[in-house]
């Protein structure tokens, strides 16, 4: 370990806690990280999946965890704490009843989070330890929008040894602007937390997945291509900031129906079935980069 | 005893309506983006306090009740001095219908004056706001008019549950622990004898709940939730909050309020809210354990005074030592005990003499004893 933690320290924000706390008084992050942590003697790095509300964060975070936890793409993947598998667990259980998990609350402690183990099945390969924070698009808004509103969001995405950005691309393909908007938001959120860094570009790795592809499918033809025409914002911040940036198309769902509520005010999106597509090639990406 | 004109000076209570910005959290679709935010503001509100209200407003799921009639009240200090008071409600499906009701908050923003005019109580600002009568826009405007919000009569009545909760809370809040309370019939009504049994110093820095789920990063001073199914308490592990659940109350710990905690217990029991409306009103400088030790004595000096003898009444006069007079509260107290004393010692001095007792009859002689 790079450096010595101890079972007080959360994670996340570096604050000291009572022994027996179970959440981070300042942060609200779970202290069964720091625990798991010093129990592996590994440092545990963190992937951040980020993007707008409603983008599609919680149900792609939950196929991902499920397809390691099935060996999919060769990996191995070994949950750590029963909490790890909540989320997956929820998503999987909503969708076989063709509804759509509950929004994320902005509320912090109600937030999923996943400590993995994971690792090629290839001789030599090394166990990486995994902590992966399923994020309300509202408190990243909000955080971007004013930042220090939400402290642990800053925290999670300066320790991200890896980033997901979730971009809507059938909103996108649509014509408006308002994925492109929010994303060189994101984009410029995460620049300006390295101030020290104006002449060299962020390194960190950056895959950007085109959620929702199913409604494009060109997206899946050339995500780069299609990111520069429909999302030319992203593009070019991406271009002039980040060294270390690849572009996927995700989609999860095979076919939507669409109900409306009791009232005839609100349609209601049904999934009816899901085809995963794209899902694990962001993930090994980044995998290869740590 | 008549604590209303004694405690002097002009208080803000009541005087005039008061002015607040408004805003309005939610979730909604715009064209500017969609999810839990602040829709709609009036222009008054800086970005501090904007980003404090996003911080503590409810968001999905995060009323205690589910129905469509649930509802709770906030109220907390904003940075920069103002204060905030937000109602939150249901207003029908969330627009992505992803299971579970939208949650609409209603913020005013006060400043100092205007939360005086209300008693530094929330809960009268939430009367005022919902006398009002503004209902749940769908898609409200993103620029709001400032409000004028009159202070209505506030009801004034002792703890409705057992009293011994109350005073507990009472005596736990002045001490600055941070409680969650469990298991209350009425929340409203308890935080309503709660507040009521504050200074109004203590209220204007309190942040306050009822009705919304705990959550660590809301920063609660209070939180009055419905039930906990062993959430709350899981939550609550390791943490500086005590959890109170009424139905398994804990023992009253010994405090040094304990002499303020006595004299609302009287207070309460001889219903005498009026006058500890008055006096609460005006402990606006310091509510530390001997100030507030100080003015229980001088109340309590004033209540025997009108009864006692000579050396009572000296005894009643040492309790106005060199400390008191150190807010303005005391101050007026002590005048009132040192009128009423020169008042007592008058009237005992003036008194005619007692008739000296009648002479008792000589005793008969004790009868010889025989041998």
């Amino acid at each position: 370990m790079t450096h010595t933690l101890s079972e007080t320290t959360c994670l996340i924000c570096e604050q000291e806690n009572q022994p027996d706390a179970v959440l981070c008084g300042h942060c609200s992050a779970p202290m069964d990280l720091v625990r798991e942590t010093i129990a592996q003697q590994r440092d545990a790095r963190i992937v951040s999946v980020i993007g707008e509300s409603n983008v599609g964060k919680t149900v792609f975070l939950g196929f991902l965890l499920d397809m390691l936890s099935q060996r999919a793409g060769d990996f191995e993947a070994i949950p750590r704490g029963p909490y790890s598998v909540d989320l997956q667990q929820a998503v999987i259980s909503h969708m076989a009843h063709r509804m759509f998990p509950p929004k994320t609350p902005m509320e912090a402690h109600e937030w999923y989070w996943a400590y993995y183990h994971v690792r090629r099945n290839r001789p030599g390969a090394q166990w990486v330890d995994l902590v992966m924070p399923d994020m309300a698009g509202e408190s990243l808004a909000a955080e971007v929008a004013t930042p220090e509103t939400f402290q642990i969001i800053r925290n999670l995405l300066y320790k991200s040894r890896g980033i997901l950005l979730l971009v809507d691309a059938a909103v996108a393909s649509n014509g408006f602007a308002q994925p492109d908007f929010f994303a060189l938001k994101m984009m410029s959120y995460i620049d300006s937390m390295y101030p020290g860094r104006r002449d060299k570009p962020i390194d960190t790795p950056m895959a950007i997945v085109l959620c929702k592809a199913d409604y494009c499918p060109e997206a899946f033809d050339d995500p780069r291509q299609f990111v520069e025409a429909n999302l030319n914002r992203l593009w070019n911040i991406c271009e002039s900031r980040f060294s270390n940036v690849e572009f996927f198309a995700a989609s999860v769902v095979g076919s939507i129906g669409y109900a409306t509520s009791v009232d005839g005010e609100h349609v209601i999106p049904i999934p009816l079935h899901t085809a995963l597509r794209g899902v694990m090639e962001p993930f090994e990406w980044i995998i290869s980069q740590l | 005893m008549d604590y209303q004109s004694i405690v002097s000076g002009s208080t803000a209570a009541g005087c005039g309506p008061a002015e607040c910005d408004q805003a309005i959290f939610t979730s909604i679709r715009s064209r500017v983006g969609q999810g839990y935010r602040l829709v709609s503001a009036s222009p008054g509100l800086t970005a501090e306090e904007k980003r404090e209200i996003t911080r503590r407003c409810p968001s999905h799921g995060n009323l205690c009740a589910d129905g469509e009639e649930a509802s709770a009240v906030s109220g907390y200090p904003l940075p920069g001095g103002r204060h905030c008071v937000a109602l939150s409600r249901h207003a029908g499906l969330e627009h992505t219908a992803r299971g579970g009701l939208r949650v609409h908050t209603a913020v005013v923003v006060l400043d100092a004056a205007g939360y005086a005019a209300f008693d530094c109580d929330p809960l009268r600002v939430q009367r005022a706001v919902a006398a009002f009568g503004a209902e749940i826009l769908d898609n409200p405007p993103p620029v709001l008019p400032k409000l004028r919000l009159e202070a209505g009569p506030q009801r004034l009545q002792g703890p409705s549950e057992a009293a011994e909760h109350a005073l507990y809370l009472l005596s736990a809040l002045l001490c600055g622990r941070r409680l969650v309370v469990i298991g209350a019939a009425d929340g409203l009504e308890l935080a309503r004898v709660l507040i009521a049994g504050l200074p109004v110093c203590t209220r204007r820095r309190l942040a306050v709940s009822i009705g919304l789920k705990f959550a660590p990063t809301r920063q609660m001073d209070l939180s009055i939730v419905d039930r906990d199914e062993g959430e709350t308490r899981r939550l609550l592990r390791g943490q500086d909050i005590e959890l109170y659940d009424l139905a398994d109350p804990p023992g009253r710990a010994a405090s040094a309020f304990d002499p303020w905690i006595s004299f609302i217990e009287r207070m309460w029991l001889r219903a005498q809210h009026a006058d500890l409306q008055a006096l609460t009103r005006r402990i606006d400088e310091s509510a530390g354990a001997q100030t507030l030790a100080r003015i229980t004595a001088l109340c309590a000096g004033l209540e025997r005074l009108p009864r006692c003898d000579l050396p009572e009444l000296t005894k009643i006069l040492q309790t106005i030592g060199p400390t008191t007079g150190q807010t303005q509260v005391e101050r007026d107290l002590a005048a009132a005990v040192l009128a009423a004393a020169e008042e007592r010692q008058a009237r005992l001095e003036q008194a005619p003499p007692r008739p000296a007792p009648a002479p008792m009859p000589a005793a008969a002689p004790a009868p010889a004893r025989s041998r």
